[in-house]
């Protein structure tokens, strides 16, 4: 078997891992927002709730949280294959780290911006969606992009509950052939491309929402 | 009979932690009024602004603004604020122009001031934008519609900031030491704007300044500031030249020989 041959053998490994980093980055996106904003909320009730879910999965090991959700639930009645407790868990496990990023930024955007809007008789609501939260998008991108790394590299451990992901295709192809160093170099590899290629899209993101900043007058 | 006062604050009390900023203000202000608050740091002045824009809650007293409470006594000392839909129909009649311009950074001049009138009013872009584009004209800004804010000097944003103000077509607009965060060579293009909306509108004007030769030329009364009260409160030319207390008489020669 030739390099490109074991390449081949990796690819559907590939195509798993990918789906569920993409998946549960969007899953973990609209958590961050929701549980982020609740936080900020004035119901105290919203409050509290974002705070049990940030601090249970950000108390939790997500190799843990895994294994309850993919061995522990059916007990419960709860069965989910395990394409969806891959997409689901690491979702809500990097969507609770993102809901601290979002308070954050929010909380970072300067009082004033708030009187502005008020002075301009904007709701609270319409504020946030229009005046405070373009700002706080800003400041969210760059620690967006290493959460998303980190989903990326917390992958690996859904081989651990059953699916064939890039790391799993790897020990079984390493277990077929026995040429440990190579396979693992190039899924090494394709890790890291991954992640680069995540990092330049986020980066271009980010360009995008400072244009006006960074760069002048848009025409 | 006189007019009803446009804003009205009575025996208006408010602290900050321990201290007392305002101890039983009381300020009348009559429709189309040119109304100059001068007095030392920390008398008070930004928050009475503050309190007139709904940004500040108060402990007690009786506000009114263009005839409806903001903030209504029981009679027992307690009062409460203007709720929901009254509170947001008092906060349209007023507007502000804050020290430190607080433009939205991540739009342009244009969409700065359209922003309000677009989603708070439900205005058309189109009808909007139109008037917007006089005001910017109107505050020397024609040319600068696509610019954004981190673009601008001090006095342009200023005048984006004011121009921002005015379309929505607030009664009583409120200015608080618009020009003392400028460079001195721009706070004269920004009080020339500020001086054409006092001479050519009939909106109620609110200014904090220290500028008292402004004051002198626009004002219709100036209103001494002192410990969070109103110490004296005259037409400019009396208060400026036979001020009747001790502390302003201080005051004046402090800003007049600076
Ligand atoms: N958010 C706040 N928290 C605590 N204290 C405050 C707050 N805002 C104002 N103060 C205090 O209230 C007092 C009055 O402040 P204010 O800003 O109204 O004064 P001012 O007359 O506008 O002064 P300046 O000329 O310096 O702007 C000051 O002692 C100030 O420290
Ligand atoms: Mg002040």
């Amino acid at each position: 078997m030739d390099t490109l041959e074991l390449m081949k053998n990796l690819l559907p490994g590939l195509k798993i891992t990918l789906v569920i980093t993409l998946s549960s980055a969007l899953l973990a996106f609209v958590a961050a927002f929701a549980a982020g904003l609740a936080r900020l909320s004035k119901v105290r009730l919203l409050r509290a709730l974002a705070l049990v879910y940030i601090d249970f999965f950000r108390g939790t090991s997500a190799l843990v949280q895994l294994f309850w959700a993919y061995f522990a639930l059916p007990l419960l009645g709860i069965e989910l294959n395990a394409m969806t407790v891959g997409i689901v868990v690491l979702g809500l496990n990097i969507g609770a780290y993102g809901a601290e990023v979002v308070r954050g930024a929010v909380q970072a955007v300067p009082r004033n911006q708030w009187d502005a809007a008020a002075a301009l008789n904007f709701t609270h609501a319409t504020a946030m969606r229009r005046i405070i939260l373009p700002q706080a998008l800003v400041a969210m991108l760059p620690p967006f992009g290493n959460l998303l790394i980190e989903l990326l590299k917390s992958t690996a451990l859904v081989s651990l509950i059953t699916l064939s992901d890039l790391t799993f295709e790897a020990q079984v192809l390493r277990a077929s052939t026995l040429r440990s160093a190579e396979i693992f170099i190039i899924v090494l590899v394709i890790y890291f491309l991954i992640a680069q290629a995540l990092n330049q899209g986020v980066k271009m993101i980010e360009k995008r929402f400072t244009l006006g900043r960074d760069y002048g007058v848009i025409e | 009979m006189e007019e009803a006062p446009i804003v009205s604050m009575q025996d208006v009390r408010k602290r900050f932690g321990g201290l007392d900023v305002l101890c039983g203000l009381d300020l009348e202000v009559s429709r189309g009024q040119k109304r100059v608050l001068i007095g030392p740091s920390g008398a008070g002045k930004s928050t009475v602004l503050r309190i007139l824009m709904t940004l500040e809650d108060i402990e007690s007293g009786a506000i009114r603004i263009d005839g409806e409470y903001l903030w209504m006594p029981d009679g027992e000392g307690k009062t409460t604020k203007a709720k929901g839909e009254a509170l947001r129909r008092i906060r349209g009649k007023v507007g502000m122009v804050f020290q430190h311009f607080n433009l939205f950074p991540h739009m342009n001049v244009l969409r700065n001031v359209c922003e309000a009138p677009i989603h708070v009013l439900g205005l058309s872009r189109k009808s909007v934008e139109e008037r917007a584009l006089d005001l910017l004209d109107r505050v020397g800004l024609g040319d600068k519609a696509s610019a954004y804010p981190a673009h601008l000097s001090g006095g342009q944003k200023q005048r984006v900031a004011i121009a921002r103000a005015l379309v929505m077509q607030p009664k009583v607009m409120l200015f608080d030491e618009i020009t003392s965060a400028l460079d001195p060579e721009l706070v004269g293009e920004v009080l020339g704007v500020l001086k054409d909306v006092a001479l050519k509108t009939d909106i109620t004007m609110l200014i904090v300044t220290h500028e008292i030769g402004f004051a002198k030329e626009i004002a219709d009364r100036v209103a001494y500031v002192d410990a969070g009260r109103i110490l004296e409160d005259e037409t400019p030319e009396r208060l400026l030249r036979n001020p009747q207390h001790e502390r302003t008489k201080k005051f004046l020669k402090t800003v007049l020989t600076t």
